[in-house]
């Protein structure tokens, strides 16, 4: 019998039974319509992630002292405190210091004391001593440390600003960085130029103003460049302007901070009160474990074993919110199989009782001829074309609940190769639990199959 | 149609009737107004036997359409195997009408299975036209039926989602025709059997007559070697049976081989020769 003929009994079958189709291929639309939208979750949620470390160089550790002023009781600090403000108030502006360069949660690594959580054992006097990090330390990681490609250190705080169209002053954060942050924070520039080693130099007071901070002081872009603003009412010139970069998970968020040079932050804003952030760029991922060994053994052989460095590689942080992006994505797909198998036994179920209603019609295809192959095929494709209405609807289904479920805040991405893989998940499915129900059809003997009621 | 193949017999040919069948300028096969019944000898001895005598005397021999040979066939019941035919010796010439007449539980209907290739012999041969049968792997057996065999079943057997033109198509679909070739390929027996007003009727809005005109139309559009009816009457009126009966005396008339299975005596008249089963034996 040839494919297009069976392909037509198929769909004439298929029309005169509509509503069973229909119902048939309830588990089927309920199961692509879960692996769809677990799709689009997870291209959401990995492309979140990525925006949110877009800012993080994979191969960047970064190094951070916090001075325990209350003499060493609870040793150890916070180093927990992701993307925190491990203390140290400025004194401008009232606003704490936050480490520059990104200082997460998670993964932090203790230099010099085995010691971590958020409490040291009573007694043991550690970051009793104020250490700066200052460039002197950079230059000692670079001579000691193998395999640094970059460097640089950096700090913020909050500072009270006015101009442009602001009204009143506003605190925002304000980051003291080296002319190469902007290479090291992968930033880009709308306008104007980023701090130059001069500027530091000199102490310019020059500036680069976020994203986010150039919008809410001035109505454009263009408007900001070269326009003069006022830090702790000190006028600073716009050197440029940032170009969007969006939420971003932990650190410095670059889009509500205004840059200026480290040593005219130094001068101007914190004076010795400052707890700067060392930013280290490992040359090769690979490097970044054992340069994290040769950094701890470096500060404690400067420092002594009782200051505690607090050290975090970006790539450990990446890959852990990467890792649990991808726990409920299996987690999700997970669900979605087991939708798609309920679905298919579903599929099944409705298969056996057709062939149970059609065996007389089998029989009949049989005595006149019909080969084990032609019924099979009948069959199966029945399968396939239940499955594909089902991944069909299961597709347009899922296009309608995206909008409710972003509407929860939930990111998601549709797109065509998830679509796509969910028509194709969705006609497996049907056609592989349509299998043996079809093969028990082939196999009927059709002198029994003809006879029975 | 090799005929010197192992275990085969020759058989004398057989005489049509007289009469011939009727048509109408379009060549429609148009219902006698005489009863079958009435072309049959009034005795109810087994008429076969005086036939193959007749022939035997006076006519040459003819090609074998159906050749069995000691052929048996149980069934299992539990363990204990159920024997329904025993050592089964039956033969049929090219152009005959033969009916093969038995009470119920008599084997009629395994016999039957057994000749349309729908069920296997535990033992003996079976050749039909140059076909060892009894040799033939299951698979094959699909295609013999769609070649060589056209069945009438008693209940007609149609498929009642399709209509009535594609039911009449079907051997001709699983045969790899298109559905255009087939339709032209069947528009001469629809003619003939005056169904070509209702092909797009299902069976359920048909009349049992007409619904048995649509299976022998199925049955014929394939121009099988033999023609296999079980019971074609049975589900039919008396008006209704004996149209048909003529229909496959016309239909024999023309050529075609008929083997009918009936347990009705006034059924089994309608044919030409009449084979007893009695308890898995055949009587000829």
């Amino acid at each position: 019998m040839r494919w297009s003929e069976i392909f037509r009994l198929v769909l004439l079958n298929l029309f005169q039974n509509k509503f069973k189709v229909f119902l048939t291929s309830t588990g089927i639309v309920v199961g692509t319509a879960t692996i769809m939208l677990v799709i689009a979750i997870g291209t959401g949620g990995r492309m979140e992630v990525a925006e949110q470390f877009k800012n993080l160089n994979a191969g960047a550790i970064d190094i951070y002292y916090e001075y325990n002023d209350s003499g060493g009781r609870f040793g150890g600090g916070f180093p927990g405190m992701g993307g925190g403000m491990p203390g140290g108030n400025a004194g401008f502006g009232g606003g704490n210091a936050i480490p520059g360069g990104g200082n997460f949660g998670g993964g932090n690594y203790d230099a010099g004391m085995p010691n971590m959580g958020m409490f040291g054992d009573f007694g043991n006097r550690t970051n009793t001593e104020n250490i700066i990090l200052s460039t002197s330390d950079i230059a000692e990681l670079e001579e000691y440390v193998p395999g640094i490609a970059n460097s640089t250190i950096s700090y913020t705080v909050k500072a009270d600003t006015e101009g442009g169209n602001l009204e009143e002053s506003v605190s925002y954060t304000v980051a003291g960085v080296k002319e190469n942050y902007d290479v090291i924070s992968n930033l880009e520039l709308a306008i104007g130029d980023f701090l130059t080693e001069e500027n530091d130099e000199y102490k310019d007071k020059t500036c680069v103003l976020g994203y986010g901070v150039a919008r809410e002081m001035f109505d454009s872009m263009l408007d900001a460049y070269n326009a003069s603003v006022y830090i702790d009412n000190r006028v600073y010139v716009v050197a440029g302007v940032l170009a969007e970069m969006g939420t971003v998970s932990s650190g410095i968020s670059p889009d509500e901070t205004i840059f200026i040079p480290y040593a005219t932050g130094i001068k101007y804003l914190t004076g010795k009160d400052v707890s700067p952030t060392i930013t280290v760029v490992a040359e090769e991922i690979g490097q970044v474990a054992d340069m994290m060994t040769d950094i701890t053994a470096v500060l404690a052989d400067n420092y002594g074993s009782n200051a505690v460095f607090t050290i975090s590689d970006a790539g450990s942080k990446m890959e852990a919110a990467e890792q649990s992006n991808q726990t409920m994505t299996l987690l999700l797909i997970a669900m979605s199989v087991i939708v798609f198998i309920v679905g298919g036994i579903g599929i099944m179920n409705v298969l056996f009782v057709s062939v149970k209603e059609r065996t007389n019609e089998i029989g009949i295809l049989k005595a006149i001829g019909c080969d084990r192959k032609d019924i099979l095929l009948e069959f199966l494709l029945e399968a396939s074309c239940i499955s594909l209405v089902g991944a069909v609807l299961g597709v347009l289904v899922s296009l309608g609940i995206t909008p409710i479920i972003e509407s929860f805040s939930v990111r998601m991405e549709l797109s065509l190769w998830g679509g796509l893989l969910s028509l194709v998940f969705g006609v497996l499915t049907g056609s592989l639990f349509g299998f043996y129900p079809a093969f028990k059809a082939s196999r009927l003997i059709p002198v029994e199959a003809l006879n029975r009621e | 149609m090799n005929l010197k193949q192992p275990g085969q017999k020759k058989l004398k040919h057989i005489p049509a009737e007289k009469n011939q069948s009727k048509k109408d300028g379009s060549g429609q096969i148009q219902p006698e107004s005489d009863q079958p019944e009435s072309d049959q000898p009034e005795s109810n001895q087994p008429e076969s036997d005086q036939t193959v005598s007749r022939t035997k005397e006076s006519q040459p021999e003819q090609d074998l359409i159906i050749n069995m040979t000691g052929i048996n066939k149980g069934y299992l019941l539990g363990t204990d195997k159920i024997p329904v035919l025993h050592d089964v010796d039956f033969q049929v010439a090219k152009g005959e009408f033969v009916a093969i007449l038995g009470p119920s539980g008599s084997g009629k209907t395994t016999l039957m299975n057994l000749l349309g290739c729908m069920d296997i012999a535990d033992s003996g041969d079976y050749y039909l036209e140059d076909q060892a049968i009894h040799q033939m792997p299951e698979e094959e057996m699909g295609n013999i039926r769609n070649r060589k065999i056209g069945f009438i079943f008693q209940n007609y057997q149609l498929i009642p989602t399709y209509d009535i033109l594609q039911n009449i198509i079907m051997p001709l679909l699983v045969r790899g025709m298109t559905i255009r070739e087939a339709e032209e390929h069947c528009m001469p027996v629809i003619r003939m059997l005056g169904i070509d007003n209702r092909l797009r009727h299902r069976p359920a809005e048909l009349s049992g007559g007409q619904k048995q005109r649509v299976s022998i139309a199925r049955a014929l559009v394939g121009e099988p070697a033999l023609l296999l009816a079980d019971e074609p009457t049975g589900a039919l009126d008396s008006s209704s049976g004996s149209d048909v009966l003529k229909l496959f005396r016309q239909l024999n008339e023309m050529g075609n081989t008929i083997v009918m299975i009936t347990h009705d005596m006034n059924v089994a008249k309608a044919a030409r020769r009449i084979v007893h089963i009695v308890d898995g034996h055949l009587k000829i």
